[in-house]
């Protein structure tokens, strides 16, 4: 049986003065037994520490109730539904031709504004969010520097003003809440009321089931 | 004026030469401290208040000319007896935070999450039956304080500390057989 074992630990932590600490060392290179006891002390040392940063973190993450995590993820899907019409500012937003009618590809081909703009583009894959464009009635042409009241003009000559949203966007729950908070097929559709300039100008974000649950209840 | 005012100031010109490494201190001491405070049993608020306090009183020690030697376990003790004086039970620490084990690696398999939550566990078990002191030993001693600065927050002499710590340390290792 050693006898050395407890001088390990203050070896461990650089308490022991040089010469015994040398001594400690060359004892060590020679006992097994030492050495396993080390490698425990020193593990068991860790885990301690690793269990009081646990305890420290546990302490900064307080359980929140139910409420506040789907209340922060309804603010920030908000915020980015509103940072995405920010992002195309009204002096950007352009007519959008007729064709092609996928959001993605439109792009505006004024000359005077230089490089072309996005109509729509948003950069989240189409699985996470859907996008509509709705009115493209107004697209015949690029129709840049029109006044409001012009456009206003045109919009009542070829069938008055739209009466539902310009552009829906469709975002599952899964994509804003986590998981269980929101019940299962409920979607979110953010609705964007487009300006006689093209600007949004109303965003209404509300919930909604999808299809196969509404056919569930058709007799 | 002179005779109330002059005692304030005299001190006020060092204190300002040691400023910058008061600050520095601060940097370097508040999230050991804090952990330290929490892992005794204060709640994070709690510890951060009483932090706070230990730097104004270090302030005050200061500018009051005291000694500048050994800060750090200067701190520590003053911390350590204000915790003391809220009369924090132990009972609210330690408490196995398996939770956090989840978190603790992205890279982590289920079955080492499990191996570690069963370590812990086992390690809070431990942990609980420690006498007081061994468990503010190690603390302190987490903390990277030396055993010197251990004796010193907590009024005890070196030599104990280290059999202590060395206690501490094999009780926790026999337990978890780590």
């Amino acid at each position: 049986m050693c006898d050395y074992p407890g001088r390990l630990i203050a070896w461990l932590d650089k308490e022991l003065p040089e010469d015994e600490a040398a001594f400690i060392e060359r004892h060590l290179q020679a006992c097994v037994e030492c050495q396993t006891r080390l490698l425990a002390y020193e593990q068991a040392s860790r885990t301690f520490d690793a269990y009081c940063d646990a305890e420290i973190a546990s302490e900064r993450r307080p359980s929140l109730p139910r409420w506040i995590p789907v209340m922060s993820a309804s603010a920030a899907a908000a915020v980015a539904v509103a940072a995405l019409f920010l992002l195309f500012p009204r002096g950007r937003v352009v007519w959008p031709p007729i064709d092609p009618p996928t959001a993605h590809s439109s792009r505006a081909t004024d000359p005077r504004e230089g490089a072309a703009h996005p109509v729509v583009a948003l950069e989240t894959p189409p699985s996470a969010v859907r996008v509509e464009q709705v009115d493209r009635r107004n697209a015949a042409a690029p129709l840049p520097r029109r006044s409001a009241g012009a456009a206003r003009a045109q919009v009542q000559q070829v069938g008055a003003l739209p009466a539902r949203p310009a552009i829906e966007i469709t975002i599952p729950s899964d994509a804003m809440f986590p998981p269980g908070a929101v019940p299962e097929g409920m979607s979110f559709v953010a609705q964007v009321i487009l300006g006689a300039d093209g600007s949004a100008e109303r965003l209404r974000l509300q919930p909604q089931f999808v299809t196969w649950e509404r056919r569930a209840t058709r007799p | 004026m002179s005779g109330e005012t002059l005692p304030l100031r005299l001190p006020l010109p060092r204190f300002r030469t040691r400023e910058g490494e008061a600050t520095a201190l601060y940097r370097e001491l508040r999230k050991p401290l804090v952990r330290y405070l929490v892992c005794l049993g204060l709640s994070g608020d709690e510890a951060q208040d009483v932090v706070q306090d230990a730097f104004v009183s270090l302030q005050r020690h200061l500018a009051a000319g005291g000694s500048q030697e050994n800060i750090r376990s200067w701190l520590y003790r003053v911390a350590h007896n204000s915790a003391r004086n809220r009369q924090t039970s132990y009972d609210r620490r330690f408490s196995a935070p398996l939770g956090e084990v989840d978190r603790m690696s992205d890279e982590a398999t289920p079955e080492r999450v499990v191996l570690e939550k069963e370590r812990f566990r086992r390690l809070g078990e431990a942990i609980r039956l420690l006498s007081e002191r061994e468990r503010e030993c190690l603390l302190l001693r987490g903390g990277g304080l030396r055993y010197r600065e251990i004796g010193e927050v907590l009024g005890i002499p070196t030599s104990t500390v280290g059999d202590t710590v060395e206690r501490a340390i094999k009780k926790l290792a026999e337990k978890c057989n780590v």
